[in-house]
């Protein structure tokens, strides 16, 4: 019944993965060259019709996918960003922002000339307020309620 | 692409207040014209969007059809951010280390 506590049951997706490079360096290339690398072509929405990816580098910037005839679609916006740490997205593609969801980036230094990334996209917990009846208005037409109601129990 | 049937399918107001209201209570067309400020036949599109993006499953029921939630769809968008993430760090390793060569 009580949707806070289901909401908080949903699994979040965690990846982690090692490169050959420096926090700085790594760091920089997730953010400001993300258009270099992002597998565009695979993800995106209206793949055909994608021009590019651009990240705003900074506390409050936008990250949104540009089309071939000039329109953009926003992706996320920086929630926090701390070069070379990490940084926070809140992750808001296909959904309306206020129902967005939480992306977290880690760059650790571990030695030998490799730097950690862990990503953890967590889907509610950072959508949730405290304060249940600004939990119902936030939520009553979003999606990520019946995301949730499906979701939870499903994926631990 | 499967996934933008899926967003388009959320993405619009009126279709996700029919997805609210699906959860966990299953209703004929008729129900949801009454709970939604929407005409019959315009709930009945909404619902043919959301059947295409497997959002909603339909199951007759005596001379109505019952519309309920379908996980299938948004089993789908979990699954699609997954292998997103695992693409997309694949890319970003392989673009860091050949550019470190350099």
């Amino acid at each position: 019944m009580n949707k806070v506590d289901q909401i908080q049951r949903v699994a979040p997706i965690e990846k982690t993965v090692q490169v050959k490079s420096t926090p700085e360096k790594a760091f920089k290339a997730f953010t400001e060259e993300i258009a270099a690398w992002w597998p565009l072509d695979r993800h995106s929405l209206d793949s055909e019709n994608a021009d590019s990816l651009v990240f705003e580098a900074e506390l409050g910037g936008a990250v949104y996918q540009t089309m071939k005839d000039g329109s953009t679609i926003p992706w996320a916006k920086v929630q926090s960003f701390s070069p070379p740490d990490g940084f926070v997205l809140d992750w808001h593609i296909g959904v309306p922002p206020e129902n967005s969801s939480r992306v977290e980036l880690s760059f650790t230094d571990i030695g030998d000339g490799l730097t950690e990334v862990v990503l953890h996209h967590s889907e509610f917990e950072n959508s949730a307020p405290d304060d249940p009846e600004t939990y119902r208005g936030h939520f009553a037409n979003g999606w990520v309620t019946v995301f949730e109601d499906c979701f939870a129990g499903h994926f631990k | 692409m499967t996934y933008d049937t899926i967003f388009t399918a959320i993405g619009d107001p009126t279709r996700r207040s029919v997805l609210e209201a699906l959860r966990g209570n299953p209703m004929t067309v008729g129900m949801l014209a009454e709970k939604i400020p929407v005409s019959r036949p315009a709930v009945s599109q909404h619902l043919k969007v959301l059947r295409e993006a497997r959002l909603v499953t339909v199951t007759p029921k005596g001379t109505a059809n019952e519309y309920a939630v379908d996980k299938t769809g948004l089993d789908e968008v979990r699954s699609w951010l997954d292998s997103m993430w695992d693409d997309a760090l694949e890319a970003f390793k392989s673009h860091v280390e050949n550019k470190s060569k350099n």
